[in-house]
């Protein structure tokens, strides 16, 4: 039995356009990423304040 | 879930090529590899707590310690189970101080009536010899393992026959790795009569193993094949993190605010790593490699978050072929190895003088649970060898490698909700396969189950030796004070010529010397409870020590870079390499230095 090749998969692999969807996703995650990281790091100053 | 009707080991080996093809057989197994190394850590822990009821139940695990005689390598972890020989210097009951003749102090048990001996007089006690302490030590994994195979349907010849290969050559690796011309540190070439030394400490036999590992992998193939049922990472280092769980406990007892701040900084940090690797590592997949969904949102899971779990997790949840989070997985173990080579060394130059960050690097950067916590092991003795020979400072053991265990234990205690939430926003807003349904249940079915076991034992240990670290802190600290005060004292007594004013001065040195001693009763009954919980500890860290070992041989025997090559992984490796290469490990370093700077681990004065 021929095993399945990973080259042979990925010249099968069709070309799928980012949605509009996905660019949200990328977006959102990347905002609420930044975002979240003031937030946490200043309440990390704030509960331990000795860290920094 | 397709990937619950495939039996991923077969597509994987290539001796089937379609769903009907590739259906599960029985399997005799009843456990999973996860709930496995729970409940074999759990026994492990269980055992080493004997020490609180005397008994010795696992003092006679091999210990290795740096050396230039070979036959001074090993011995058996307790000293009950030690042989020991010198002058007796103190008798007190059962309890004799011996003299060795390295001029170092040991108080040992005798079972000699004690009225017929002296001080002054040689003393002897046979013990167990190095040889079988290591070999009984090989055979209680050896039969553990064993039925842990059973367990989980692996076959037993095959397993004992790996098993056994594993062991002794991962073990010749550690030995290697503890000749004193590689492992002493600075402060250590006196001891060891030598003029130079790698100083990469013991833990450098971790880096041995895994180079020993991808040597048998990459051009032994049949042995690597001999070793096959038993070369299984994953499975070693999630029982080691179970066992270690009780260690760590102990010391986040002694330093319980550094425990709790080491812990929100590492939730802190992963949070940004899913939220701002996977975005990035996807939209350069999708964007520039021009992949599609299917191997997108697994390939960004497996670079970005923890590589072989969260690509099968995120496989599973956006229901891509079986094959999809196999190949990303294949690729994963290849580049932990590659990581696993490099970042601790990287972290020991440039990051010795903020371990913690260092630890948390490592947590972030190396993408498998092994090569995780296994760089942060080799972290944490490479990074307190410097620091020691360079700025004289000594680090207390543990602390890097807690720091990358708590990074990696929430990294994947998050791999269910990821997961779930990335299901549920495919079938809700990008593309929902037919017959697919969103569960919370996932959450569950994808929670790593060894984290119980590490909870528990960490908690546990923290539980038991808080009540007496709080007691002990304030008065160690307040002792050392006064300890201060004396010396002080005594020189100003030295210096002062004067009766009159010399009394003043020796009054308050009583008074100080009396408080040291009050303090010293007062601590006496939580010191030698910590000193127990250590003691414990220390003969369940043989067997995580040795797990670890196994770990970092096995990672190296399954990286098989040929047949990668083979398989024509190049596009895939491509992305891997400029994700990982080229952002993750730098904003892994960026958020690691942000939550962890100027956190240090206890010193040891």
């Amino acid at each position: 039995m021929t095993p399945p090749k990973l080259s042979d998969e990925l010249q099968k692999m069709e070309y799928e356009p980012l949605s509009p969807a996905e660019m949200s996703l990328i977006r959102w995650s990347l905002c609420l990423g930044v975002g979240l990281l003031f937030v946490l790091y200043w309440l990390s100053k704030v509960l331990f304040p000795g860290g920094h | 879930m397709v990937e619950q009707k495939i039996d991923e080991d077969k597509l994987a080996e290539g001796k089937c090529d379609s769903v009907d093809t590739c259906k599960r057989e029985e399997k005799k197994g009843c456990l999973s590899e996860d709930w496995l190394s729970l409940w074999l850590g759990l026994i492990i822990f269980a055992l080493s707590l004997g020490v609180f009821q005397g008994a010795d139940i696992l003092g006679w695990g091999v210990k290795t310690s740096v050396w230039s005689d070979v036959s001074k390598a090993f011995k058996p972890v307790s000293i009950n189970y030690e042989t020991v020989k010198g002058e007796i210097s103190k008798i007190d009951g059962q309890k004799i101080t011996l003299k060795q003749a390295d001029g170092k102090e040991v108080t040992v048990t005798t079972k000699d009536d004690p009225t017929t001996l002296q001080v002054g007089q040689q003393y002897e006690r046979k013990g167990l010899s190095s040889v079988t302490s290591l070999l009984l030590t090989f055979l209680a994994i050896l039969v553990i393992m064993g039925i842990g195979s059973q367990l989980i349907g692996a076959d037993l010849g095959k397993f004992v026959i790996g098993f056994t290969l594993v062991f002794w050559l991962s073990y010749l690796c550690w030995l290697l790795g503890h000749n004193a011309y590689i492992a002493a540190t600075k402060n250590e070439l006196d001891k060891f009569h030598i003029g130079w030394s790698l100083s990469m400490t013991g833990e450098f036999g971790f880096i041995i193993a895994l180079v020993g590992g991808l040597i048998v992998g990459n051009f032994f193939p049949r042995l690597a094949e001999w070793m096959k049922e038993a070369a299984r990472p994953e499975l070693y280092i999630k029982t080691a993190i179970v066992i270690m769980g009780a260690g760590l406990g102990v010391k986040a007892a002694q330093s319980f605010g550094l425990a709790t701040n080491i812990m929100f900084r590492g939730f802190c940090a992963i949070v940004e790593a899913y939220l701002i690797y996977w975005a990035m590592v996807y939209y350069i997949a999708r964007k520039y490699f021009k992949f599609s969904r299917e191997w997108s949102a697994p390939l960004a899971s497996g670079i970005s978050i923890c590589g072989v779990s969260a690509a099968i997790a995120t496989g599973g949840a956006i229901r891509a072929r079986p094959i999809v989070p196999i190949m990303v997985s294949s690729l994963v173990v290849i580049f932990v190895a590659v990581e696993m080579i490099i970042l601790p060394f990287a972290a020991k130059l440039y990051l010795w003088g903020e371990p913690l960050v260092a630890g948390a690097w490592m947590g972030l950067a190396v993408k498998s649970d092994g090569g995780a916590i296994a760089s942060g092991a080799v972290t944490d003795a490479l990074i307190r060898a410097q620091a020691m020979d360079l700025s004289g400072v000594k680090y207390a053991e543990g602390w890097v490698t807690m720091t990358a265990t708590t990074v990696k234990m929430f990294i994947d205690i998050f791999i269910g909700i990821w997961a779930f939430l990335l299901a549920y926003i495919w079938c809700a807003k990008i593309e929902c396969k037919p017959g697919q349904k969103v569960s919370a249940t996932e959450i569950w079915n994808r929670f790593p189950k060894f984290v119980i076991g590490y909870a528990l034992t960490f908690v546990l240990l923290l539980l038991f030796c808080w009540p007496a670290a709080k007691v002990m802190g304030p008065a160690e600290h307040r002792m050392n004070e006064l300890k201060a005060q004396v010396t002080s004292l005594e020189k100003q007594i030295a210096a002062t010529t004067a009766p009159a004013a010399q009394a003043p001065l020796k009054a308050s040195l009583q008074e100080a010397q009396d408080r040291i001693k009050a303090l010293n009763d007062e601590i006496k009954a939580p010191k030698k409870l910590i000193g127990t919980a250590k003691e414990s500890t220390a003969q369940g860290d043989v067997f995580r020590g040795t797990f670890f070992l196994l770990c970092f041989f096995t990672i190296g025997v399954i990286s098989n870079f040929k047949k990668l090559m083979e398989e024509g992984i190049g596009k895939l490796a491509a992305v891997y390499c400029i994700s990982l290469f080229g952002f993750i490990i730098w904003i892994g370093l960026f958020i690691s230095w942000l939550f962890f700077h100027g956190v240090k681990p206890p010193t040891i004065s």
